[in-house]
């Protein structure tokens, strides 16, 4: 069996990577595109916790409560992702670009 | 002798290593088999079913697709939650069944909000109801 | 597998007729005067504004004690959920005169903010990181609708953008962190959770790392220094009813998360974390006292000003004791009013062209007596001078904190930032009483505007000089984190 640990170095690696396409993307879809990937890497660790949880004694199973929590993650990343994408749309359509640096006429 | 632990990462190498081999050996043998020569320009282009691209390839896509695409994830992202809702509807009984009436009685009645107010018409044949007809009117403002 | 129906709406009774309410207000859309601007508009409006005074009232029934696996209606949030109904009935008085200004969409907002209530409902009865999770999203999704509402604005586009990129960074850390929560401690449910954090003697990292996640991603809700920097364009950019409901909304959100979080859920071991806390408060008062100053954009200006309320409620959280929470609870409602009476005074100034610059205030006193002396209340409600509720309210939280010897620096800090602060509600004074007015047209007060301000500020008044019926609900809401 694959160590926990290992399952958790690959979720901190994947979170990493999104949270760098955060800061370092300038496109906005690009950015979702990374905040995506940290959502995932919350879902790898999810899953993969719930794998390796002790059993319950009285039923000898794991209740899969991570992997439930998942499919919550999932259903709210895309309405999340939807949204975004409308107000992108709009921010196209106004202002011409999907460029974030561009957006900054609100400042002090 | 390496971590006991990477032993089962063997799968997943062979896995790897015969991808890899696969897609070179396919790569090699019709190197070494094909024909070699100059090139044309019906060589160059994009390939579409064998016929001469007829439009540019690189075109924008109507802004119509971006919504349609996005009401899609909505609503098809729902499917997840009828998985488990299927697996354990045995266990869960009338509870349940309720449960999912209401759930999918939910998401009709977006879906009807999101016909009325035409997000699904594709052309000018329908035209959608008070989302388009007020536009205008801010524009100006 | 059993679960008990009755059982289900004892608890989410308020939210389920929120929802069901929210769905007629889409129907009623649909159904009522096809293609016209106002007939479904006015249709929604009406109909929202009474569910939402109904669901209110009908609250005021409903016995605290059920509980359940996913909800819990204690005392506690049974309180916060009075508390949003009320903010989202105020909201709705808000948008009121702001309408006009819509060209489309007008029946879509009171649904939205009906959603949002909902979900911040909910929030308020979690006692499982599932319900939790599920509510805050459903909160901040609409929100960033609500934030992004006029899409011909350059500016409510940006707020949007920049509001939908924050927020969802921030549900990312959140759900990483509940992920190593219920990997350390194998469940989502906060009572489980607290038995583990209190058996043991020091937590172990996985754990540690979890709940600091869930703290950074409530922190962007609270709008606590080093997670503010969405608040001042945020509130600049949106439409100013969406405003008014973000910061008394989103505000009270993070608080309730973070006392459910701190209070119950870490219950003693948040002793450890009485250091963070209230270095974070410090932080957090430093820069909304600071950044305040040189504003001179009135929705901004209030930005920072919610900036240093939320340290105000962070020295509180820092506290740790039944008394501090009790304070929270009246805070949070003494802002509710005095925000909300200033975010009308502000769209009703603003009318024709939806500019808020401080110069819109200037000689208010001459133009309209009534708007001045709202606004002016609610200022000094803001600033903490002493007949008015926030005054009160400002010293629950620092007679809570004294009793705490390690905290009497940040009692000192605290007192400080509020005398900085003072200055800058005076300088809008300044503006109402003795600036000329550059905007001279007439200032149009609607009959019910007029109502919802003589209420907020009857309601400044009122706590101020008799605060005992407000704190026993304060400190009857609080004592329930505390079995």
């Amino acid at each position: 069996m694959i160590p926990l640990e290992h399952w958790l170095y690959l979720s901190g690696m994947v979170f990493t990577l999104g949270l760098c396409g955060v800061l370092m993307r300038r496109n906005v879809i690009l950015v979702l595109m990374s905040i995506e990937i940290m959502l995932n890497a919350a879902n790898l660790a999810l899953v993969a916790f719930n794998k390796y949880l002790p059993p319950d004694p009285a039923t000898g199973a794991t209740a899969p409560d991570g992997q439930v929590f998942v499919f919550f993650t999932i259903a709210v990343a895309a309405a999340e992702v939807a949204v975004a994408l409308a107000i992108a749309m709009a921010l196209f359509r106004r202002l011409d670009t999907v460029n974030v640096d561009d957006v900054a006429n609100l400042r002090w | 002798m390496p971590d006991q632990a990477l032993n089962d990462y063997i799968p997943i190498l062979l896995l790897a290593g015969f991808a890899v081999s696969f897609a070179s050996l396919n790569l090699i043998v019709s190197w070494l088999l094909g024909k070699r020569g100059g090139t044309n320009p019906d060589k160059e282009s994009a390939f579409e079913c064998g016929m001469k691209p007829l439009t540019p390839e690189r075109r924008r896509f109507s802004v119509k697709f971006y919504l349609v695409a996005m009401l899609f994830i909505l609503f098809d992202i729902e499917i997840v939650f009828l998985y488990p809702w299927a697996v354990t509807y045995k266990s869960l009984g009338m509870f349940g069944f309720i449960e999912m009436v209401l759930f999918i009685a939910v998401l009709i009645i977006g879906w009807w909000y999101v016909v009325a107010k035409g997000a699904l018409d594709w052309g000018p044949r329908r035209p959608a109801v008070s989302v388009q007809s007020a536009a205008p009117s801010e524009q100006a403002s | 597998m059993n679960i008990d129906t009755s059982q289900l709406f004892a608890i989410f009774g308020v939210e389920s007729l929120l929802g069901l309410l929210g769905l007629v207000l889409i129907v009623t859309d649909l159904l009522v005067g096809k293609g016209r601007l106002t007939g479904p508009a006015t249709a929604v409006r009406t109909l929202a504004f009474g569910g939402l005074v109904a669901i209110f009232a009908w609250s005021f029934v409903l016995e605290p004690g059920a509980e359940g696996a996913l909800g819990t209606l204690d005392s506690f949030a049974l309180f916060f959920k009075r508390f949003f109904l009320a903010t989202a009935v105020a909201t709705l008085g808000v948008a009121a005169p702001y309408e006009d200004r819509l060209s489309a969409g007008r029946a879509e907002f009171p649904t939205l903010l009906v959603f949002t209530t909902l979900g911040m409902c909910l929030l308020s009865s979690a006692n499982d990181f599932v319900t939790l999770f599920v509510g805050l999203e459903l909160v901040t999704v609409v929100l960033f609708l609500m934030a992004a509402y006029r899409p011909q604005l350059p500016r409510s586009i940006e707020a949007g953008i920049k509001f939908v990129v924050i927020g969802a960074l921030s549900a990312a850390f959140m759900v990483y962190g509940i992920a190593f929560v219920y990997g350390t401690t194998g469940s989502f449910e906060f009572s489980q959770i607290s038995a583990v954090i209190n058996a043991q003697e020091s937590l172990p990292a996985g754990l540690k790392f979890g709940l600091l996640m869930v703290l950074v991603g409530l922190g962007f809700k609270l709008g606590a220094v080093p997670f503010h920097i969405w608040i001042p364009d945020v509130y600049q950019g949106a439409p100013t009813p969406t405003t008014a409901f973000l910061s008394v909304g989103s505000k009270a959100v993070g608080v309730v998360l973070l006392m459910r979080l701190v209070y119950t859920v870490m219950g003693p071991a948040a002793a450890q974390w009485t250091t963070v806390l209230a270095g974070l408060a410090a932080l957090t008062l430093l820069m909304g006292g600071l950044g305040a100053i040189p504003q001179t954009e009135l929705k901004r200006f209030l930005g920072y000003s919610g900036i240093s309320h939320a340290g105000f409620l962070l020295v509180a959280l820092a506290t740790h004791s039944e008394a501090s929470a009790g304070a929270i609870l009246f805070y949070v409602v003494t802002y509710l009013f005095a925000n909300m009476a200033a975010f009308l005074v502000i769209v009703i100034v603003s009318r024709t062209d939806d500019d808020n610059h401080m110069d819109r205030i200037n000689g208010l006193a001459n133009r309209s007596p009534f708007l001045a002396l709202v606004l002016t209340t609610s200022m000094l409600s803001l600033a903490g001078v002493p007949p008015f509720a926030g005054f009160f309210a400002k010293f629950m939280v620092l007679r809570a904190a004294v009793a705490e010897p390690a905290l009497v620096w940040l009692v000192a800090f605290s007192l400080l930032m509020a005398v900085t602060s003072l200055y800058y509600y005076l300088c809008i004074l300044k503006r109402i009483y003795m600036r000329d007015a550059v905007d001279t047209g007439f200032l149009e007060i609607s009959g019910g505007a007029r109502l919802l301000l003589l209420l907020c500020m009857l309601a400044v008044f009122a706590f101020g000089i008799y605060q005992q019926p407000l704190v026993q609900a304060a400190e009857a809401g609080a004592s329930s984190l505390f079995r």
